[in-house]
């Protein structure tokens, strides 16, 4: 029966009715397609019994959706609106005028070598942050930063995430968060303010990232949290 | 769909409730408090879904806010005449959560009971990966929690392509030909899918002592 494609069987014959026990088990045949089947089930004693087997299915499954309930996070919907208008809601000026610049940005996050572990410092994150927004637009690359930073650079080898933070978090709220994740931040914000904040290495490096994508997205100072995926390392 | 007709939440404080079709039409036009209405009534239930596709709670927000995000931008591409906004919302669910899957590096379209050697399966029950057997037939525990916690895990063991039929059919309880727009391929493709899943969800439920629960008939 099962090699049989359903649309070559007779449409009344008990094959083609058995494949159409499941939808009459959760209601969802309509009139023309039910009333075969009643006939049949009512002189089949096979498909009763199938019939019977569907029911339970529907009951246990739905039995376990009721326990199982899921609801988006509190500030779900903000977050799409943070990300609606990261898109297409709030341009940065400089885009208007430098249409690559966005290309040029993909590049240079992309091609971002292992980066600079910067202390943080609040005042030269500040800084630092407005270094960024200043030479961004323009031609600089991260090799002015990493020579303006003059820190010695450790291999980032623990897992990354970019995370934005909304425009209402102070500094001090950014270097509390980063101490619950044992995150630092080695690049960043980008002229959109994406900062890529990396974990400490180690064997649960895939439940340590988790765990802080997890803490970082039920904080309102969070407006994007996510992981760095392989394609995004260099 | 008998079994979920119009979303009964209503919007506080409006007397009546909009439907799918003026919705997702002000969305088309740039309507946030549309698209709110539209979060409000979907987004649990596409969660529900993606959460039984992804197996993974952590990759669910990031898929539901795409197909949100996806929504919000293809509003005006919604045809009514080729379906409702559920089967609709619920085919971008199905791609998102996909896409998801093979960005968390853990698809595997083809893994099913078939391709998994019954070594692979009984190392996995050495691993505590499986609940034990229940201790009594099926007549006890046919709708009790025992059967709730093994065919969760037998479930989990589909392959995507069956689990999705399954969890679309017995979960959302939705027709045929919806479940076959929403995973893009033809009706009786999703009448033999479920033939298949049911006769692998038998066989994984056999192997915990539950032997009349989900079979698909053998002739
Ligand atoms: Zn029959």
């Amino acid at each position: 029966m099962p090699t049989t494609p359903p649309d070559q069987l007779p449409p009344d014959s008990h094959e083609a009715i058995a494949m159409l026990l499941p939808w009459y088990a959760n209601g969802t045949l309509t009139p023309a397609e039910t009333a075969p089947v009643e006939q049949h089930l009512a002189r089949c004693h096979a498909c009763r019994a199938e019939l019977g087997r569907c029911r339970t299915l529907v009951a246990a499954i739905g039995q376990e959706n009721q326990r199982e309930d899921w609801q988006p996070a509190p500030d779900g919907f903000d977050r799409l609106l943070a990300q609606i208008d990261r898109l297409e809601g709030k341009p940065i000026p400089a885009v208007t005028r430098h249409p690559s610049l966005l290309e040029r940005l993909g590049a240079w996050l992309g091609a971002t070598p292992a980066p600079v572990r910067w202390t943080l410092a609040l005042e030269s994150l500040a800084v630092a942050a407005l270094l960024l927004v200043v030479a961004l637009p323009g031609t600089r690359l991260p090799s002015d930063y990493e020579t303006l930073s003059g820190v010695p650079r450790p291999p980032a080898t623990g897992p990354r995430l970019r995370v934005v933070f909304a425009d209402a978090a102070t500094a001090k709220d950014i270097q509390s968060l980063l101490q619950e994740i044992d995150g630092s931040i080695v690049a960043g914000p980008t002229a959109l303010g994406v900062y890529t904040v990396t974990l400490p290495a180690g064997a649960r490096s895939e439940q340590l990232l988790a765990a802080a994508l997890g803490t970082l997205r039920a904080r309102p100072h969070v407006r994007l949290a996510e992981a760095f995926t392989d394609g995004d390392n260099p | 769909m008998s079994q979920h007709p119009a979303p009964s939440r209503s919007v506080a404080g409006t007397a009546a409730e909009k439907t799918d079709l003026e919705l997702i039409r002000a969305v088309a036009g740039k309507d946030r408090h549309a698209l709110k209405q539209l979060y409000e009534r979907y987004a649990p239930r596409i969660g529900r879904y993606l959460l039984k596709l992804l197996k993974q709670p952590e990759l669910v927000d990031e898929a539901v806010n795409d197909t949100m995000l996806a929504l919000w931008q293809s509003a005006d591409r919604f045809d009514p005449a080729a379906g409702q906004l559920l089967t609709w919302l619920f085919g971008i669910a199905h791609n998102k959560g996909l896409k998801t899957l093979r960005r968390a590096g853990r698809f595997r379209a083809d893994r099913s009971i078939d391709t998994l050697s019954a070594d692979v399966l009984d190392e996995a029950e050495d691993h505590g990966q499986t609940p034990q057997a229940a201790p009594h037939g099926p007549e006890q525990t046919v709708l009790g929690w025992e059967l709730g916690g093994i065919l969760q895990w037998a479930l989990e063991q589909l392959s995507t392509e069956h689990r999705s039929v399954i969890e679309l059919a017995f979960g959302e309880e939705l027709a045929y030909p919806q479940i076959a727009e929403i995973v893009g391929c033809p009706p009786n493709t999703v009448k033999t899918r479920m033939f298949h899943a049911r006769k692998k969800l038998a066989q994984l439920l056999a192997r915990r002592g539950y032997r009349d629960v989900a079979a698909a008939r053998e002739e």
